[in-house]
């Protein structure tokens, strides 16, 4: 197993704030990493850097041999990463179905004239397109839901749908933000099931979390992020030890909340 | 109005109609273009009885009206595309038919000897070249306003129709005011040149060109570039993260949009014979909106209504009551008016327009506090929560969050 | 291209005179904006109404049409703004009223309150039109005052109404100044701008100060109307427009939403149209004026002075 995504001495500077400061991490494929941290710790940044939505300042990232810095959001999905969002995005008026089938459309290669015209291949994705939608519904269990509105939905399965509108991208990298925020003891059983799933799929899974119990549960490794810099990295378990962590979740009022989880985990 | 179509009666027999009409397959479109020529054929002979209104819009008069509401149901079907469909407010559209019927003129053999061209061409060769210009200037447009949210959007294009109109105005090769005469007809070998008496535009032209764009529409809104289109207007970030690539897509839609006006651009040119800027006031951009919005946003069927509605219920009023004016407002402009007060009245009470598409008829009638952020009462808590796809109003995150475009509300 | 320097000197004077004016008209765009996060696209109807309120009371009821001097011009001056001010002011509330609480009610999509003004607008407007009205052509608005040379600078002269024009708005931008940071209204207005739910929790009544801000936009529109009528000794049914969408287009270009950059924006507008005809000719002064404003934007996406609330 190679590396599927490499992270390379990653800054990016926002006016006088310094988001992130040379990031490093290495992912493995087929492994579940976690990315954690406290509140403000550049954690959605780092997402932000390596989707497109932001060009880092400096540094790069690397995705199966490529360098992807600079390029488009949807050129880095064509390349293979797909994400979900800390506060859920959603095309709320669009049905389920929909929603997974636009994540779809992403690996389709109909264009303009051949829609217009109904060209076979066109004819031929459509058909498909909804077949791999329904099964992806399926995969996260809510193929009831197929034909109500996204914003119908409750707030795990809007979550759940995040992910299989990700997956119907077909991506090697799955960056999963916060998947568990919001979530009741049950649905977060569920979740921790549904990325396993997805890990053994074959999609290596990025995640940020802030759930220390499924992060640590999950993770083959995790990084560790404050204030933008990189403060360790590894096993889970060693990492729960490192005093640097613990002086970070600890040590600063906005970390109180998630390091009174980790003591939790740790008593567990 | 709300009220008479939630009449259960009427909307059992609507939906048994829509059933019926759906059933027919691909077949519908001919017998929509049988109606669209039969029907006007009586009512320009005068056999239409008064109490279906159309009755009132007989002989050459009536022929001219259906001239015009073809052209503006071409407008309303590619304004919708920009703006119902895409979320992208265009107030500026009639530009591109300015930009077409400008260049029918330029490739024809109009005006005087002196008046200059860039080719003579048979008229019917003028086509291509007045939808190839259009869907450029849809581009030229395009390109540099992708980065600009709604309301920035709607000024700028506001200034384009005003660019267009007054460069129109002002250029020596285009006549300036004055405008350009004698653009020729186009001929059909069945009929010969199409004259000014009888339907032959409405039959030859317009019922074809709707027919297809209606068609080319239809098809666009059930595939991966619709569906781009509906994304792109729900949440412009998350459709990024989805693949969709933002930029080519929103230019897609303007040149698809400019597209139908290209071609309308040409029809009224070859018609009339005689284009000038005077004929394209910003106002008429105004007015194809108005019969978008009041249609239903986002719907087909919609377009076309509201564009018959702009059009000929005013002259449909000004016969019925026999005179150029009713209870002292002037048809032509009071009718603005009154369509002002329609629009605030739709906008309150329908939203959705009279025949919401289906999308927007849940989007818009349900109260989706999401854009909305000040409410009457005090903030309740199903406001505050952030409802889904949209901006929060506070972030919770716990990153810093750069100004970027995506963050922007629509 | 050919310019002709000659007209350096007048052009810079009345492109200035005319970005006074914008500034006035861009004040009520941005401050909507402000407090609604919504562009008013009936403000150019509200502009229209005061111009033409000062023409009914003045001209047509007290039938004031000879010029004055000494204090009865100052005197009647001051009346003419003052109707002006009002009669937009009212009708901003009205519009308000009509066109935009009930949207508010139902949490209408951003796209319904664009379009429910502009139908406000198209109403007002062409109501005006109406022969039982103004009618469609221009009325010449009542002559109160004769125009007289009253300095020369960069070889231009400036009358006494391009006086009037740049006392009254210094005056108006002052008392603007003061009223939304020295008032309670003015810091029900900022907080409104800044955080509406925080605003909400603190206490501010939303639709009053909402309305509030829509009736003093109106009264430095209404101001503004009855200078542009007094400058061009008519007013017209659709006098609010070119005026209308060039404020508009001065608002954002100096970052709507952002008191400092209307003015901004009002005065740069009108110099550069303006001196554009020094070069262009008159004719092309409004294309310009609308192409400034995509490039601009495209340079800096939320004007020059960014969106940037209050004072």
């Amino acid at each position: 197993m190679g590396t599927i995504l490499k992270v390379d001495k990653v800054t990016m500077q926002f006016g006088g704030l310094r988001a992130l400061g040379d990031v490093d991490f290495e992912i493995q494929e087929g492994e579940i990493f976690g990315l954690i941290g406290p509140n403000g710790a550049g954690k959605t940044t780092m997402f932000n850097c390596v989707t497109g939505v932001y060009n880092p300042t400096a540094g790069s990232v690397t995705f199966d041999g490529v360098a992807i810095t600079g390029k488009r959001p949807d050129q880095i999905v064509e390349i293979g990463i797909c994400r979900t969002f800390q506060q859920i995005r959603l095309f709320p008026n669009m049905t389920a179905l929909e929603n997974v089938f636009v994540g779809v459309d992403a690996r389709h290669k109909t264009q303009i004239l051949g829609a217009i015209f109904r060209s076979p291949r066109h004819r031929r994705e459509e058909r498909e397109g909804e077949a791999k939608a329904m099964k992806l519904l399926e995969y996260v269990g809510l193929t009831r839901f197929a034909n109500d509105l996204a914003k119908n939905l409750s707030y795990g399965d809007q979550r759940r749908l995040e992910i299989a509108r990700a997956l119907g991208t077909g991506p090697k990298l799955l960056l999963l933000d916060e998947p568990a925020a919001g979530m009741n003891p049950v649905e977060k059983n569920g979740l921790r099931d549904l990325v396993r799933k997805i890990r053994d799929s074959g999609v290596t899974v990025l995640l940020i979390e802030h759930d220390m119990k499924v992060v640590m549960g999950l993770s083959d490794r995790v990084a560790v992020l404050d204030h933008g810099e990189r403060i360790a990295y590894g096993k889970p378990e060693e990492v729960q030890k490192d005093p640097k962590v613990i002086e970070a979740y600890l040590g600063s009022g906005a970390g109180g909340n998630a390091a009174s989880k980790q003591s939790k985990q740790e008593g567990a | 109005m709300a009220a008479v179509l939630k009449n259960p009666g009427i909307k059992r027999f609507s939906d048994n109609v829509a059933k019926f009409w759906f059933a027919m397959g691909p077949f519908r479109y001919l017998v929509a273009a049988g109606l669209m020529i039969l029907v006007p054929v009586i009512m320009e002979r005068g056999y239409l009885p008064e109490w279906t209104l159309l009755g009132y819009l007989d002989g050459l008069y009536g022929t001219n009206i259906l001239f015009t509401t073809g052209v503006w149901i071409l407008l309303a079907l590619g304004l919708n595309v920009v703006v119902g469909m895409a979320g992208l407010l265009d107030l500026g559209y009639v530009a591109f038919l300015m930009l077409g019927a400008y260049t029918t003129a330029l490739f024809t053999e109009s005006g005087s000897a002196e008046q200059f061209h860039f080719a003579i061409l048979n008229p019917w060769l003028a086509l291509p070249i007045a939808l190839v210009v259009a869907m450029l200037a849809g581009v030229l447009l395009g390109v540099p306003t992708l980065r600009l949210r709604g309301d920035y959007l709607a000024i700028v294009t506001l200034g384009f129709h005003e660019i267009v109109r007054q460069t129109m105005n002002n250029l020596e090769v285009t006549n300036g005011s004055r405008g350009i005469f004698g653009i020729p007809h186009p001929s059909v070998p069945v009929t010969g040149e199409l004259g000014l008496d009888g339907t032959p535009y409405w039959q030859w032209l317009l019922v074809p060109a709707i027919i297809l764009a209606v068609i080319m529409i239809k098809h666009l809104e059930n595939s991966r570039v619709g569906r781009y289109w509906t994304a792109l207007r729900e949440d412009e970030v998350a459709a990024a993260a989805m693949g969709v690539p933002v930029t080519k897509m929103k230019v897609l839609a303007f040149v698809i949009g400019a597209s139908t006006s290209g071609v309308a651009g040409w029809i009224y040119a070859v018609k009339l014979n005689y284009i000038s800027p005077n004929n394209f006031p910003l106002l008429q951009s105004i007015l194809v909106l108005c019969a978008v919005v009041i249609g239903g946003l986002g719907s087909i069927a919609g377009a076309v209504l509201g564009a018959a509605l702009v059009i000929m219920l005013p002259e449909i009023v000004r016969e019925a009551s026999g005179g150029a004016e009713v209870f002292g407002f002037d048809i032509e402009t009071g009718r603005i008016a009154v369509f002002g007060v329609l629009l605030i009245i739709v906008m309150i009470f329908r939203p959705g327009g009279l025949l919401a598409a289906k999308r927007r008829r849940v989007e818009l009638m349900e109260a989706g506090a999401a854009d909305m952020v000040i409410s009457e009462a005090g903030p309740d808590p199903d406001e505050t929560a952030a409802p889904v796809g949209q901006e929060p109003v506070v972030t919770e995150g716990d990153d810093v969050r750069a100004p970027s475009e995506g963050g922007e509300e629509r | 291209m050919d310019c002709n320097t000659g007209l350096l000197g007048p052009t810079f004077v009345q492109g200035l005179l005319l970005g006074f004016i914008y500034a006035l008209i861009a004040l009520g765009y941005t401050m909507v904006y402000g407090v609604l996060k919504l562009i008013n696209f009936a403000h150019d109807a509200v502009f229209m109404i005061g111009g033409v309120a000062a023409f009914y009371v003045i001209g047509q009821w007290f039938g004031l049409t000879d010029p004055f001097t000494g204090v009865g011009l100052i005197l009647v001056l001051v009346a003419v703004l003052v109707i002006g001010g009002l009669a937009s002011s009212g009708g901003a509330v009205l519009l308000e009223r009509a066109a935009y609480r009930p949207l508010r009610k139902r949490h209408a999509a951003r796209l319904s309150y664009l379009i429910s003004a502009i139908g406000a607008s198209f109403f007002a407007t062409y109501l005006f039109q109406q022969s039982f009205l103004l009618g469609p052509g221009k009325r010449s608005f009542p002559h109160v005052m004769t125009t007289e040379k009253a300095f020369e600078i960069f070889g231009s002269r400036v009358n006494n109404k391009g006086v009037l024009i740049i006392v009254t708005v210094i005056v108006c931008l002052v008392l603007l100044d003061r009223l939304i940071n020295q008032t309670k209204t003015g810091r029900s207005i900022r907080a409104l701008s800044e955080d509406v739910v925080a605003a909400q929790l603190m206490g501010v009544n939303v639709t009053r100060v909402i309305v509030m801000t829509f009736a003093i936009g109106g009264f430095f529109g209404g101001i503004a109307s009855a200078l542009y009528s007094l400058q061009f000794g008519n007013v017209v049914w659709n006098m609010g427009f070119i005026p209308g969408v060039k404020a508009f287009t001065a608002a954002v270009l100096g970052g709507i939403g952002n008191i400092r950059g209307a003015m901004l924006g009002g005065l740069l507008l009108g110099l550069i149209e303006n001196m554009s005809v020094v070069c262009l000719g008159n004719q092309w002064s409004d294309v310009v004026a609308f192409v400034v404003l995509p490039l601009m934007l495209i340079l800096r996406p939320t004007g020059i002075l960014g969106e940037r609330i209050g004072g």
